[in-house]
């Protein structure tokens, strides 16, 4: 015994009256229980589904044309680009940028150094004393003086 | 025709094209343009146009591709989505600038003894799809032409399934009085 479809005709219409004749195109989750109540009464369902096929079939008369190669071109002219070159730049000026903090940072030091302690400059280091820094002279024992 | 939720089709190519891959930009335009184009040219009913929509939406996708984030949308919807904003632009312009009234029905076309040739019944399609109000064109466009399931239409046009189902509904009623009429005046 078959059961009872689970669909009124006027939902039946309603949907061939909305997608068309072709099922496939109708609500998934409606399909089912459309297929059932076709199974219960052919004459009835082909009937209606036959007016919601002949307009389908005046509407497929209306296809367009395919992209032109000129058309593609274009789009394919402005698509996003490898980062690769961006990437490379970037690296390269990182690089530039970390070799002039660290000669920035040299230059400066010794800026520092020739102002902080003159005196230094007018001797070789050979000349120092053993407890000679340049903060100061410091005794091998330890006190500065 | 239902959405699958949680799956996007597009979404592996479209991060290939965000990272500028040239072959995954390719591969996006083999896939989408057709679609797009064909859907601005029933929208617009001028084919010149029509491909200008089709560019200005590629240059939005190749725009998103790389910051395109899984949402409750699928790309193909936002796309689609574009394509008829940008549609909507253009009937806009045309109404500010044309004076004429649309008719209310489309052209006959050639005399009864010319024959219905493919050419002929295809054209009066588009002029009867043309004569239709935009809302209910776009919903044939998008549940018919473009076979969006019903929800992923609704979302496109940001209206519930069952508002979509009377736009289709009324759309059609209206598409079959102006093709069958002019088919009984052959």
């Amino acid at each position: 015994m078959r059961d009872e479809p689970n669909m009124a005709w006027e939902r039946f219409t309603a949907l061939a009256d909305s997608y068309g004749a072709d099922l496939y195109r109708w609500p998934a989750v409606q399909r089912d229980a459309a297929e059932a109540l076709l199974a219960s009464d052919a004459a009835r369902a082909d009937g209606i589904l036959g007016c919601a096929g002949r307009l389908d079939g005046l509407l497929d008369h209306y296809r367009t044309p395919l992209p032109s190669a000129a058309l593609v071109g274009r789009i394919l002219a402005a698509a996003p680009r490898p980062a690769l070159l961006w990437s490379r730049a970037k690296l390269w000026w990182s690089g530039l940028g970390l070799a002039g903090v660290g000669l920035a940072g040299a230059v400066s030091g010794a800026l520092a150094l020739s102002l902080a302690t003159p005196a230094l400059l007018d001797h070789r280091a050979a000349d120092w004393a053993d407890g000679q820094t340049i903060f100061g002279d410091v005794d091998l024992d330890g006190t500065s003086r | 025709m239902t959405a699958s939720p949680g799956e996007d089709p597009d979404l592996a190519l479209l991060v290939r094209v965000g990272r500028g891959d040239a072959e995954a930009a390719r591969a996006m335009v083999a896939r989408k343009l057709p679609r797009l184009l064909a859907l601005a040219t029933r929208m617009l009913g001028d084919a010149a146009e029509a491909e200008d929509v089709a560019q200005e939406s590629f240059v939005r996708l190749w725009r998103q591709a790389a910051r395109w984030r899984p949402g409750a949308a699928r790309f193909d919807t936002w796309l689609h989505r574009v394509a008829l904003n940008l549609c909507y632009d253009r009937l806009r312009r045309r109404r500010e600038i044309v004076v004429e009234t649309v008719p209310d029905r489309p052209d006959p076309g050639p005399a009864p003894d010319a024959g219905l040739d493919e050419a002929d019944a295809a054209s009066r399609v588009a002029a009867a799809l043309q004569a239709l109000p935009e809302r209910q064109r776009e919903a044939i466009v998008l549940a018919y032409y473009q076979e969006l399931s019903n929800i992923e239409a609704a979302n496109a046009m940001d209206i519930s399934v069952e508002a979509l189902e009377s736009l289709l509904s009324r759309a059609r009623r209206k598409l079959r009085t102006l093709l069958e009429e002019n088919d009984d005046a052959r």
